[in-house]
């Protein structure tokens, strides 16, 4: 798997997801090239609202500087419409202490974590999960 | 002087068998195929075989359009910037160990 892969899928609920899958590197100029790509298919969105999958679950090394442009990443899908977002992580105690951080800053209606994909995508399409 | 001729009218005289000799064969003809399909024509002006990973000058306009060479300055729900500080900060931390 290269460095990333973006892909869109419609699930039931017609909100659009982007699902962003890191593979196991991830390098400032990969996070150059995905915002490039997700702007292109934000721009294909044409101002409808639309949700973000970050999988990291293969993610095995990556910079504080590459993570640092993926969350000005995030900021600006935020300000393109995204309506949730999704953390796919692949520890369950980071996923616990992010939910959980989460949850205490009040922002689980738009960002929650997640091990598994299903849990995921059904948060990201219907706004919660069981 | 007369001519004899044998056989029935307007049948072929009889056709001197060739002398046996080694076939000539010619050499098998395998298609070749290029990787870039340019194998043995011209290449047109200004291309070039790529290599992987290589950077072209679209590549490097497009990256220039990403969203994260745009200054940001743009308004976020409260708790939203710590938010994505502490999923980079715990990732890291995961990472590591």
């Amino acid at each position: 798997m290269t460095s990333y892969e973006i892909h869109c899928t419609i699930p039931g609920g017609g909100t659009p997801i982007l699902q962003v899958r890191c593979g196991s590197r991830l390098e400032t100029a990969d996070v150059h090239r995905l915002g490039a790509e997700l702007k292109l298919c934000v721009q294909g969105f044409s101002g409808r609202a639309f949700s973000l999958l970050l999988d990291t679950r293969k993610l095995r090394e990556t910079s504080r500087e590459a993570l640092a442009l993926l969350k000005r990443l995030q900021k600006w899908a935020l300000n393109r419409g995204m309506v949730r977002l999704a953390h796919v992580v692949r520890f369950p105690a980071m996923a616990g202490k992010l939910q959980e951080s989460y949850r205490h800053r009040g922002l689980t209606s738009i960002i929650d974590a997640f091990t598994e994909m299903t849990r995921a995508e059904q948060f990201l399409d219907t706004g919660a999960w069981a | 002087m007369s001519i004899h001729r044998t056989g029935n009218p307007g049948s072929k005289p009889p056709v001197k068998p060739s002398p046996a000799g080694p076939t000539v064969q010619t050499p098998q003809q395998k298609p070749v195929r290029s990787e870039d399909r340019f194998e043995g024509m011209t290449r047109p002006e200004g291309m070039h075989r790529l290599q992987a990973g290589e950077r072209t000058g679209l590549t490097q306009a497009l990256e220039s359009s990403s969203p994260t060479h745009e200054v940001l300055n743009e308004p976020s729900p409260e708790g939203f910037d710590e938010a994505l500080d502490e999923f980079n900060l715990l990732l890291l931390q995961h990472l590591r160990h």
